[in-house]
């Protein structure tokens, strides 16, 4: 039998040269592909940047007209302003607003013949009102304690009337009191304003 | 000797040099270039938004204004009365002459008159105008002067009120003596800035209502 044997005709070398070559051109190929690829990306976001600042310098070109045309009214909009706070204000003043009269009224309301109201103190926002006065005896003045809470007198405004003290004086026969008495709650204030 | 040139001229750099400098060049391009730029564009696009936002709001604005601009003398009329009610100024001078004139009408004696100082509103536009009062009148002089000053034009709280039995020692005669704490208000002229949007309608009922009631008070 006759032996085969294979002919190598190209050398090793060469055949690897050629891959190498190839390789070589690839990666060439694929290293300006890269370099072109993000030139072109860099180049588009900066044209992209480039006409997104242009388009915001005009935008504020249009803002700066309408800010142009605002000026125009700007005493409209002084008056227009002024009347909102003002009218807001009235609004929260009269919404808190604690009718002093009411608590004077109340009082009057529940004083009894035979007794004077020497003195009244109210202050905004606390829910009692301090009242001194004399009375010619203490029958009187119970019903004045009494008034202050009845429904029909000082009760619209008074919850609770308690005397926090009294004194005989003698030489005008008659009995100084002094009383602490509770305010509803918004008591002074007028559902209506 | 080794040389610069000789490291050019050496077979793998001159095979390898240029792709990976093309390589370092991309790179170089993405991570200096490209990522500062973009994040450039991403701030330009949300300004841009807020700024076309921005125009809306102020076209808004510009038309409202125009719209106002048509109603101006009802718009002048209300301010006068809110003006009457809380001035744009302290004004102490006609404060103490409005609480003078109502004290004249009701015969009371005012003892003492004093502006107390004035204070913002926590949180609110408005400041608040104290004066210390003191007067000498009857009972019923006293009641029609807290009724009358909460009935005045120009918008007057008691933040206090003292009153006791005095007995005048010439006539003997008994007379009230009040003291209070007067608070009254004004809101100080409004500072314009373009982007803040107008709000306030002529026909809003809450300030028409605020109108109905401003009729009511006594201009003194």
């Amino acid at each position: 039998m006759v032996e085969r044997k294979e002919i190598e005709l190209i050398p090793k070398e060469i055949e690897a040269a050629k891959v190498q070559e190839v390789l070589l051109r690839r990666f060439r190929l694929a290293s300006f592909g890269f370099f072109l690829l993000t030139l072109l990306i860099f180049g588009g976001i900066f044209a992209f940047r480039l006409s997104l600042t242009a388009q915001l310098d005009n935008l504020k070109q249009q803002s700066a007209s309408e800010k142009a045309k605002i000026a125009q009214y700007a005493d409209v909009e002084s008056k227009v302003l002024g009347l909102e706070y003002k009218s807001s204000s009235v609004t929260e003043i009269l919404s808190q607003r604690e009718y002093l009269s009411i608590a004077l009224s109340a009082v009057s309301a529940s004083q009894p013949s035979g007794l004077k109201v020497t003195g009244v103190d109210v202050t905004r926002g606390e829910n009692t009102a301090t009242i001194n006065g004399e009375s010619a005896n203490y029958v009187i003045l119970a019903a004045f304690l009494q008034n202050l809470v009845d429904k029909d007198k000082g009760g619209a405004l008074f919850t609770d009337a308690l005397l926090s003290s009294v004194t005989l004086n003698s030489s005008k026969s008659k009995a100084e009191f002094v009383i602490e008495a509770a305010m509803l709650k918004n008591g002074l204030r007028k559902s209506g304003k | 000797m080794p040389t610069g040139k000789s490291f050019l001229n050496r077979p793998e750099v001159r095979t390898w040099g240029i792709p990976l400098g093309l390589f370092l060049i991309g790179i170089l391009l993405v991570v200096l270039g490209v990522v500062p730029i973009w994040e450039e564009v991403k701030d330009l696009r949300i300004t841009i938004s807020s700024e076309k936002d921005r125009i809306t709001a102020l076209q808004e604005k510009s038309r409202k204004l125009s719209d106002l601009a048509d109603q101006v003398e009802g718009i002048d009329k209300n301010f006068e009365v809110f003006d009457q009610a809380v001035t744009s100024e302290s004004k102490v001078p006609e404060l103490l002459t409005q609480i003078q004139k109502i004290s004249d009408s009701c015969r009371v004696k005012v003892t003492a008159m004093q502006f107390g100082g004035e204070t913002q509103k926590s949180g609110e536009n408005s400041f608040e105008v104290r004066v210390q009062y003191a007067s000498e009148s009857s009972l019923s002089q006293l009641k029609c002067l807290v009724s009358s000053l909460e009935g005045a034009s120009r918008l007057v709280d008691f933040e206090s009120l003292r009153y006791n039995l005095g007995i005048d020692t010439e006539t003997k005669a008994e007379s009230v003596l009040a003291q209070s704490t007067l608070i009254s208000y004004y809101t100080p002229e409004p500072k314009l800035l373009p982007d803040n949007p107008i709000t306030f309608s002529l026909s809003d009922p809450q300030f028409l209502g605020n109108v109905e009631l401003l009729k009511d008070f006594k201009v003194y």
